[in-house]
């Protein structure tokens, strides 16, 4: 079944076709989880409760082709919800894990992407990791696009000043 | 000493190590929990209509307990928003039960009181759809315990038949007035016929005392029975299946189903599962071949008989299903319904012994 007819059997009340659609996207939600919230605990509760999320508002999904953007929204409400919560516990201290494939150069971009204030994290993340075009993070977030542009720059300026990336290596992008 | 690095964001989002069954199991898991939350907002939704049918039914035919001040606290209590009251509330009761334009399944009753240690019960109404019935009843006096209500020892049967499973909701109406819903599937009885509801209650409102109440005449209206006649042969195992009738009414339906086989083919043990059980619980609706949803099950395989002619032994069953999708849509005229008929087999795990395939034209043709 094509991944429109999923989407439409899912909306219908079909939950193998939502966990079908879901299962297709786990890399996708999964690295946008961790990326917003840092931890592979608290990646995973995000994925989870996202897809309790979704199960419960398929219904009300009115345009089937944004169900991506949709799906990307609730993602980031709940990881929202999730960073906000860790942020009230526990500083954040980046994890690496036991394989040891990250590099320096990743350890430390995943640091400085855990140091940006949220707004603009968000935006770095959908742009540079989810590959969303501006008007495609505006749609997700619900903000005007030039305001998506503002955060990106301002985001990609604030790594440049205050990250070990940008300290330690030049980019060039 | 500085790198000139261009971070290809594209391979440092690679590097990012997805533990795949993990984040599969949390999506799972979400789904899970996600149909649960579903169901429990479901009832409450459904709760919130049985009180507004309540509401209206009592607005008709008892304005004066309305004035009185009797039946509109009890309708606002018996809300139960946390389902403390209610854990085990059954949605699909609910669903069948709560629709408040379907007043007309209403049966208002005028029953003798019951009085027994300064408690006076009585059977106020029921409720009917096909396949599931609910009684109203009403308890007045001194000192009324809601926990000792709660506590009482329910035995209900349905024209001699014991009803196993009965759900019950109990919330006060006023100062020493309580009133309790308790709701049941009604299977292996013809619906066109009156049904009677025999009630026992032991500890009584916490108490050692039993009370029977006059017997209730359960009626369900606009029933309509249809008689598919749909078979299938299976060879593993070898027996043949039968779905033999369709009793409806406007929100549910009763379907009776057979299983027959011939005991010289099995084993003990086979023979022993096969005896057990038959469920016909998912009724898959399509629409030129799209599946549209399922019909919500209310209760699966209840066996009502057991005939032996020979070697051939034949049960027949009964299940009852919401004639709503679990989307929420309405069953239409051109789909298709799937029902799966399943056996237990070895280790738990379910046979599928075939589908019936039925036309919803056979449900609607009015």
């Amino acid at each position: 079944m094509e991944d429109a007819d999923l989407i439409l059997a899912a909306r219908a009340g079909d939950q193998e076709a939502l966990s079908k659609l879901l299962i297709a996207r786990q890399t996708k939600l999964y690295k946008t989880a961790y990326l917003y919230v840092h931890t592979q605990a608290d990646a995973l509760d995000v994925v989870q409760e996202t897809s309790l999320r979704a199960l419960l508002s398929i219904g009300k999904l009115r345009q089937p082709q944004y169900f991506d953007t949709w799906l990307i929204r609730i993602l980031i409400n709940v990881a929202q919800k999730v960073y906000r919560q860790q942020t009230n516990t526990i500083p954040f201290v980046p994890e690496i894990t036991g394989d040891s494939t990250l590099t320096d150069l990743h350890a430390d971009l995943m640091s400085d992407l855990a140091m940006i204030p949220e707004n603009f994290r968000v935006v770095l993340i959908l742009f540079y990791f989810n590959d969303l075009e501006v008007e495609e993070i505006a749609r997700v977030l619900r903000i005007p696009a030039g305001t998506v542009r503002s955060r990106l720059t301002r985001g990609r300026k604030m790594l440049r000043e205050r990250g070990a990336v940008y300290r330690e290596y030049r980019l060039e992008r | 000493m500085q790198f000139i690095v261009n971070i290809d964001w594209k391979d440092e989002s690679e590097k990012i190590l997805v533990p795949k069954d993990d984040v599969s199991q949390a999506i799972k898991l979400g789904i899970i929990a996600g149909r649960k939350e579903k169901i429990k907002r479901r009832r409450r939704l459904v709760l919130l209509s049985v009180a507004a049918a309540l509401l209206l039914f009592a607005t008709r035919t008892t304005p004066v307990l309305i004035q009185a001040g009797g039946i509109v606290p009890s309708i606002q209590q018996l809300l139960d928003h946390d389902s403390r009251q209610t854990p085990h509330f059954d949605p699909t009761m609910n669903e069948l039960l709560g629709d408040p334009t379907k007043l007309n399944q209403y049966q208002t009753l005028d029953l003798p009181t019951k009085r027994i240690t300064g408690l006076t019960i009585q059977v106020k109404g029921a409720l009917t759809s096909a396949g599931v019935a609910a009684v109203v009843v009403d308890y007045t006096g001194a000192k009324i315990s809601p926990t000792g209500l709660r506590q009482q020892r329910l035995e209900l049967a349905v024209n001699g038949q014991p009803i196993n499973d009965v759900e019950q909701n109990i919330q006060q109406v006023a100062i020493g007035h309580y009133r309790s819903i308790l709701a049941f599937y009604v299977t292996g009885v013809d619906l066109k016929q009156s049904s009677q509801l025999a009630i026992s209650i032991g500890h009584l409102n916490g108490s050692r005392e039993k009370v029977s109440l006059p017997l209730v005449l359960l009626r369900f209206a606009d029933v309509q029975t249809n008689e598919p006649n749909l078979t299938i042969t299976s060879n593993k195992p070898s027996l043949t299946a039968k779905l033999i009738q369709i009793q409806q009414t406007t929100n549910s339906m009763v379907v009776r189903y057979q299983v027959s086989f011939d005991r010289t083919q099995f084993s003990k043990a086979e023979l022993q599962q096969y005896y057990a059980a038959a469920w016909l619980s998912e009724a898959t609706v399509y629409q030129n071949d799209q599946k549209v949803g399922e019909l919500n099950l209310g209760v699966s395989g209840q066996q009502i008989k057991r005939e032996t002619n020979g070697s051939i032994t034949t049960l027949t069953y009964e299940s009852v299903f919401s004639t709503h999708l679990s989307s929420g849509a309405e069953l239409a005229k051109n789909q298709t319904i799937i029902f799966k008929l399943m056996l237990p087999g070895v280790a738990n795990q379910r046979i599928t012994v075939g589908q019936f395939k039925m036309n919803t034209n056979l449900l609607i043709d009015r």
